[in-house]
């Protein structure tokens, strides 16, 4: 079309004008993707670190479990549960667990355990994130009565690996009491290191009395499938009398953090796009003033004022997206290097170890821009470009020939 | 001199001559500087607020403690209090400096209410009114009616406490084995078994003639070689097993053989229809920090009074008209427990020797941190009672000091603390105590804070970078489109270096006039937003707390000479920068090329 | 260990050691080990048991003194009322099985030691809440790993039998011949480090029984030992079993 060639033309011949420009819009768009992706980035990091320690991406426990973690309110017949779901789709992992509490006592003291969970050991060592924070010792194996405890715990009861700890705590029906021999040491971090504890879940169901029962399933599996499959879980197993929850439910305290840094996030994207407008509209408007006798002359040649409308519009249009492209074209490579380095947020703490919910964050944050994200950007980004193109496009439009011509 | 005042002149002039252009320019360099001070504003204000909501609901700005204590928090690494007080308080940086006792108890609540108690065939539906758990087929349990249930908040587990206590051998508490439908009529039921109730219903027995004391044990009489008695036998019986949770010892006693019992048999007990009136108390308890606290120096540190949200806080008295001491407790506990501000607890407070002492208390007012565990689990008291040699007794073994585990302190410039408890630490140095600022004695928060500030810092270099662009932007175009112009004028004369100042004396002029403009208008932002605040809460749930600091949701600015002199003055240096590049330029160009040039 | 104290001399251990299990060797020992180690232990037993004690308390910066009254019935029945100091009177504890009652005088309330407390310490002391529920298993979960005959007592080593619930390494006690009546028992942990150390003494005659009236615990390594002494024991006497009840437990 005649107008697209114009208003190619018209920016090309302003070259350094437009690059600058371009430059600047791109420039401002790069950044945004780079923060958005940090954001993202560090999100994902907290709820996979979250959900990997006491839940999962979507769990099935008994229903009142959320409210008040007691033994009885157990599931009884898990193997029903897997039966009804079917074979799971690719890339999911389920694991059992049992939660409660005991009392570990050494020969040298005694530590109160809030967080006792015996786990199905093949499954849980797939997911957990403790497997690679042992640092003494090993992963449970099944033979063995072994337990996995927090440093801090083995500091208190002073025992090391292949020591013997007792542990006391309330089965279903009864209270109970067994040996067992220290098989690892982790370093999570925060309060877990001294209140959370693991043993295998076959011996955790007979030390218990659960029999077949256990607390909780947890599934894992690629977190964007998370919502679907909790519903489909839902779906089928809408008969049994267990509760399906996604993991914003399960975890009120994280998924909160989250929609506040999410609202702040908001709020900055806006003020960045306050700061763009005015820029572009700043740029278009000088554009249209330098070209004040050019456009009169155009309409004194008899081009329609809707057509200058439009030309202008198209000319701020194609800035838009121009510059959108220059800035994906700096953007993402940005956010690329950086998701595959990851940053280290030590260095942006300053070398603390942020903690929240006893859960440390000592992994690197991976940059993480989802299509979905940075069409949505692009696009804001553009619908600002027009928006602010309008009333320079509409100035110029009702330039009079006459006084155009005037003009030096 | 003359060069100068002609050079104003022209600059002036340019800029006047081409308005629009300058305006457009002047526009968007305030527009730029008119968001970023408000947002700089912005993040200094929830920083700040992030600091004081941490500093201020309890932690204070620099503690004081014995050097072990935050490791092993020991009653006794306790420290004298008049001496530090004296100490810290010399010291012209600090407002005030609250003392604190730290220990662990229980508190407990009794409600007592009156209950029919007759068997499930007295009760209404009979075996199909059973709504959940089940029947009270063990020793000493009982079925309750769900509305009582609800009122007193029992559940299957509960334990309901007969009073006054049986005189005869029979269930002093029952276990709530499940629950029923209510009777309509409104009556508390408690339907237990048979053979229960009759106990309970029983009339006492007379009581042996000389009944011996056994406090004295001396006069305690021999028991019979193989007795037959019940005192031997039943002892050893497992069947005590089969009510775990039941009134204890009941098995040990005859009551199951009837013979001995001269009461009416309970041949039966399925024909009596009527239901038997009792009181019964239902205790809940639930383990507690304790945090003993001198209320007004409290209140000058810590803004818990503000979280008070039913009730009042503490007096500054210690013990209330009637002699009873005060507590304060959370909302959440205050719901376990089932007391509002006035009821009375029972307190039991671990001593410094370690035995438990208790005391009744009543509750001040409750409390809302914010933080579910905070509110569940602590409670506080007035210093006193630390004192008190009744009580927790924490005074020096030898000179009756009064000690304290804390002491909380609260300076006149929050950004200060880590100097000012450099300067505390040598105060205090003779009392072998250490002051720490509280981002060491709460790291995790603090690197809370740190990772809140650096994502801030990106965040603002983000929008610094952005608006700089856009000025630059501006400038250079601004300067570009005249190029020709400045030809022109180098071709009348003009020395290159006075085209270069002019062009940069017109920047400055822009740069000026966009600073005042902007200025103001950032100004007016951030006056605006430090009054009336960015109210999210329409867009976050209700007020957000984090590890117990709630975070307020509506943002404030912080009207500081930072917020303002940072933008400003990037901004100044971003365009005079930006600026040199088309000042060389034009300078350097020549007359010919600049005349060819068919104008923008 | 305290477990093993506590239980031990308040507490009546009925059938744990009555029980004629196949009178081979025990262990690695001869098999009239167990018969010793069985009166050791049961010098404290009867049917029934009442009498005062004096529990003091040291700990390095202070040392506390209570006395108290006790009566114990079976292995599941248990009253301790403590009779001075005027601070602490009338506080008392009740036993009956697993569960475990405070009884607070100052306040009238009975309060019910949960399970989260019961790790803590009793009254200050270096005994448990947990202690005082305990059994002792020590026949149950230990066997003898050798003994050695002194001139006046026998020295016995105990040790742990393979997955036994127990956290100490080893237990060595020391019997008087004479009358096999405990002198000493040592706990030493899986690594054979010494913990906790009970000793008996002062040997004197009460209700028609010769019986060590001072228990003392001594923790390894640090300055703090919690010391029982009886000052009158009773053996099978009738205690009425009103007294094992919350109402007992609040007279």
């Amino acid at each position: 079309m005649l107008l697209l060639k114009m208003a190619f033309r018209n920016l090309w011949r302003r070259r350094f004008r437009t690059g600058i420009t371009l430059f600047a819009i791109g420039s401002s768009f790069a950044l945004l993707l780079f923060f958005v992706g940090l954001t993202e980035g560090s999100h994902e990091l907290m709820i996979d670190l979250a959900i990997r320690m006491q839940a999962g991406h979507v769990i099935v426990q008994a229903p009142e479990f959320q409210k008040e973690r007691a033994l009885e309110l157990r599931v009884t017949h898990p193997e029903k549960v897997l039966e009804r779901i079917g074979p799971l789709p690719e890339g999911w992992v389920v694991t059992q667990r049992i939660f409660t509490t005991g009392l570990l006592r050494s020969a040298d003291g005694s530590v109160m355990l809030d967080n006792l969970m015996a786990v199905d050991l093949e499954n849980e060592k797939k997911i957990s994130d403790v497997p690679r924070k042992i640092v003494r010792g090993a992963w449970l194996t099944s033979g063995e009565p072994g337990i996995l405890i927090g440093e801090k715990a083995a500091r208190l009861l002073k025992v090391d690996v292949g020591d013997k700890v007792v542990l006391s705590c309330s089965g279903l029906s009864q209270k109970v009491e067994e040996r067992f021999v220290v098989a690892g040491v982790f370093r999570i971090g925060g309060d877990s290191d001294r209140g959370t504890a693991m043993i295998g879940l076959a011996r955790g169901q007979v030390l218990l009395g659960m029999g077949g029962a256990i607390s909780q399933l947890a599934f894992f599996m690629p977190s964007e499938t998370s919502r679907d499959a909790a519903r489909m879980l839902s779906a089928k197993l809408a008969d049994l009398p267990v509760a399906v929850l996604h993991w914003e439910e399960a975890l009120p305290v994280l998924t909160q953090l989250l929609w506040v840094d999410d609202v702040s996030m908001q709020v900055f994207i806006f003020i960045i796009l306050g700061i763009v407008a005015a820029g572009i509209m700043n740029t278009v408007l000088m554009s249209v003033m330098e070209r004040t006798r050019e456009l009169g002359i155009l309409k004194s040649l008899g081009m329609r004022p809707s057509s200058i409308f439009r030309l202008i519009m198209t000319e701020s249009t194609m800035l838009g997206l121009l510059a959108v492209v220059v800035g994906a074209a700096v953007g993402l490579p940005l956010v690329y290097y950086f998701a595959r380095v990851g940053i280290d947020p030590m260095a942006l703490t300053g070398g603390e170890v942020m903690e929240m919910e006893g859960i440390a964050f000592t992994d690197r944050i991976h940059p993480v821009l989802r299509w979905g994200s940075g069409l949505t950007l692009s696009g804001i980004i553009i619908v600002m470009t027009v928006l602010s193109a309008l009333w320079p496009a509409f100035r110029a439009m009702r330039i009079l020939p006459v006084k155009a011509l005037r003009q030096m | 001199m003359y060069n100068f005042l002609l050079l104003w002149k022209m600059a002036w002039r340019n800029l006047w001559r081409q308005r629009r252009r300058s305006l457009i320019t002047v526009f968007a360099m305030s527009a730029g500087l008119a968001l970023c001070i408000p947002t700089y504003g912005l993040m200094e204000g929830v920083s700040r607020e992030m600091i004081r909501g941490i500093t201020r609901s309890h932690l204070g700005h620099v503690q004081v403690h014995h050097p072990d204590y935050l490791e092993e928090r020991r009653l006794e690494l306790s420290f004298p209090e008049k001496e530090a007080s004296l100490a810290v308080l010399a010291d012209p940086a600090v407002i005030q400096a609250a003392p604190r006792v730290y220990t662990g108890g229980m508190v407990s609540s009794e409600h007592e209410f009156e209950v029919h108690v007759g068997t499930i065939g007295t009760h209404g539906g009979g075996l199909q009114s059973l709504v959940s758990g089940s029947l009270p087929l063990k020793k000493c349990t009982a079925l309750v009616d769900e509305r009582t249930a609800k009122r007193w908040r029992l559940d299957l587990g509960s334990i309901l406490r007969f009073s006054p206590l049986p005189a005869e051998p029979a269930c002093e508490r029952v276990e709530i084995s499940g629950v029923v439908r209510s009777d309509p009529a409104g009556a508390s039921s408690l339907l237990m078994r048979p053979a229960d109730i009759a106990d309970l219903n029983a009339p006492p027995k007379a009581k042996s003639a000389a009944q011996t004391d056994p406090d004295d044990i001396d006069s305690l009489e021999k028991l019979a070689p193989a007795a037959p008695s019940a005192d031997a036998t039943p002892m050893l019986a497992p069947a005590s097993d089969a009510a775990p949770d039941a009134a204890p010892a009941v098995d040990a006693a005859p009551a199951a053989p009837p013979p001995a019992a001269p009461s009416p048999s309970p041949a039966t007990p399925a024909d009596n229809p009527t239901t038997v009136v009792f009181r019964v108390v239902r205790t809940a308890s639930s383990q507690v920090g304790i945090i003993a606290v001198d209320p007004s120096r409290e209140s000058q540190v810590t803004t818990m009074v503000d979280k008070v949200v039913a009730g009042t806080y503490l007096n500054n008295t210690y013990r209330n008209g009637q002699g009873v001491p005060q507590i304060l407790i959370g909302d959440q506990l205050a719901r376990i427990l089932m007391v509002k501000p006035g009821d009375r607890l029972g307190l039991d407070i671990l001593t410094r020797e370690g035995f438990p002492m208790d005391e009744m208390v009543e509750v001040a007012g409750m409390f809302n941190s914010g933080l579910d565990s905070m509110d569940r689990s602590l409670t506080f008291v007035h210093l006193r009672m630390a004192w008190d040699p009744e009580l927790m007794n924490l005074v020096d073994p030898k000179t009756g000091a009064p000690q304290i585990h804390e002491l909380a302190i609260r300076i006149k410039d929050s950004l200060d603390n880590v100097v000012v408890a450099e300067r505390l630490q040598k105060r205090l140095k003779g009392l072998h105590l250490v002051a720490w600022p509280w981002q060491k004695v709460e790291p995790a928060m603090a690197s809370m804070v740190k990772l809140q500030d650096a994502s801030t810092a990106i965040l603002l270099l983000i929008i610094f970078a952005i608006a700089a662009l856009g000025t630059m932007n501006t400038m250079l175009m601004s300067v570009f489109e005249r190029i020709r112009e400045f030809g022109v004028l180098k071709s009348v004369g003009m020395r290159p270096f006075f085209v270069a100042r002019l062009i940069m004396l017109e920047t400055l002029l822009m740069t000026l006039v966009s600073m005042v403009v902007g200025g103001v208008l950032g100004l007016g932002i951030s006056s605006y937003l430090y009054v009336y605040g960015l109210d999210m809460s329409s867009l976050l749930p209700e007020g957000f707390s984090y590890q117990g600091v709630v975070i307020d949701p509506v943002w404030r600015t912080v009207i500081s000479v930072r917020s303002f002199a940072i933008p400003l003055a990037l901004m100044s240096l971003v365009s005079l920068i930006v600026a040199v590049w088309p000042a060389v330029r034009a300078a350097r160009i020549k007359p010919v090329e600049a005349l060819r040039q068919t104008g923008v | 260990m305290k477990k093993f104290l506590f239980v031990t001399l308040i507490l009546l251990l009925q059938t744990t050691f009555g029980r004629p299990a196949a009178a081979q060797n025990w262990g690695k020992c001869p098999k009239d080990t167990r018969d010793l180690v069985d009166k050791a232990d049961r010098i404290m037993f009867a049917k029934t048991t009442a009498g005062k004690m004096t529990m003091t308390v040291r700990k390095p910066d202070q040392t506390s003194t209570m006395s108290m009254t006790f009566w114990s019935s079976g292995r599941e029945n248990m009253l301790v009322r403590i009779t001075e100091p005027s601070r602490l009177k009338g506080m008392s504890t009740l036993k009956v099985s697993d569960n475990v009652w405070y009884y607070m005088p100052r306040t009238d309330r009975i309060v019910k030691v949960g399970s989260s407390m019961m790790g803590d310490s009793w009254m200050g002391s270096h005994f448990t809440n947990d202690d005082l529920v305990k059994e002792t298993q020590l026949y149950i979960h230990y066997e003898c790993l050798s003994r050695t005959d002194g001139k006046d007592s026998i020295t016995v080593s105990l040790a742990p039998k393979p997955n036994a619930p127990v956290v100490w390494g080893k237990i060595v006690m020391k019997i008087r011949r004479a009358d096999s009546i405990p002198e000493s028992a040592q706990y030493y942990s899986d690594k054979g480090v010494l913990k906790r150390t009970m000793t008996f003494d002062r040997i004197q005659k009460m209700d028609g029984r010769s019986i060590p009236t001072r228990m003392t615990l001594t923790v390894a390594g640090k300055n703090e030992s919690t010391e029982v002494v009886y000052d009158k024991v009773r053996f099978d006497v009738a205690i009425p079993d009103r007294m094992f009840t919350l109402r007992g437990l609040k007279m």
